[in-house]
């Protein structure tokens, strides 16, 4: 899934290691996510929707056809 | 108990890769040591390396956890664990399932003899089958 966690990892300063502990996962599990290799949880996504202070959607891009439910 | 080994887990590089490299460092130990066994016709000392080796990684896996404050195994490690729990059956199904019925007519039939090793893996095969459902079961009924 398309998302702007490096973005809002490298503007706050921090490795992925330090992102990592943060939310409570491996260093592995961010890389794979910045690489859109691996979908968060629900859970994991609030985490890291919370440590960068900003809302689900604006940190993932789930690519959904909008229009389509227009 | 956990704190006198986290300096050597520490210094092993810490975290998840050091994790990795004890248990499969110490799997590939066990296994060499009852090859190593039964080339030198020494069976009893490669099966106790090979006991010994295991057992220290099952301590390892249940409690490496518990000697580092770091996250070793997450919610990716189980992702990927179910998926290849998942692919394994899958594949085991597939062969079984495509294979076994005709095996059993043809022998029923006359046309060819299923050997002693072949009951032995159709058995285990449908061990297999019977323990996933019933694994199947209880984790349905608790999700």
């Amino acid at each position: 899934m398309k998302n702007e966690v490096t973005e809002r990892r490298e503007a706050a300063g921090q490795s992925q290691g330090e992102l990592a502990e943060s939310v409570g996962v491996t260093r592995q599990t961010i890389n794979a996510i910045e690489r859109e290799r691996y979908d968060p949880s629900l859970e994991l996504a609030f985490k890291l929707a919370e440590h960068f202070d900003c809302r689900i959607e604006d940190l993932f891009d789930p690519e959904l056809d909008h229009e389509s439910s227009e | 108990m956990f704190d006198s080994v986290r300096p050597t887990l520490d210094r092993l590089g810490g975290r998840k890769q050091a994790y990795e490299r004890l248990v499969w460092g110490l799997t590939l130990v066990g296994c060499l040591g009852l090859f190593a066994g039964i080339v030198v016709d020494e069976r009893l000392v490669g099966t106790v390396v090979y006991l010994v080796a295991v057992w220290i990684v099952m301590g390892v896996t249940f409690g490496y956890p518990y000697a580092t404050d770091e996250t070793i195994l997450d919610e990716r490690d189980t992702r990927l664990h179910n998926r290849a729990s998942g692919l394994t059956i899958g594949i085991v199904a597939m062969a079984t399932l495509s294979t076994v019925p005709a095996l059993y007519v043809l022998d029923a039939g006359g046309y060819l003899t299923i050997g002693a090793t072949l009951w032995g893996a159709i058995y285990a095969v449908s061990a297999l089958a019977f323990l996933y459902g019933a694994c199947y079961t209880i984790v349905s009924r608790r999700n």
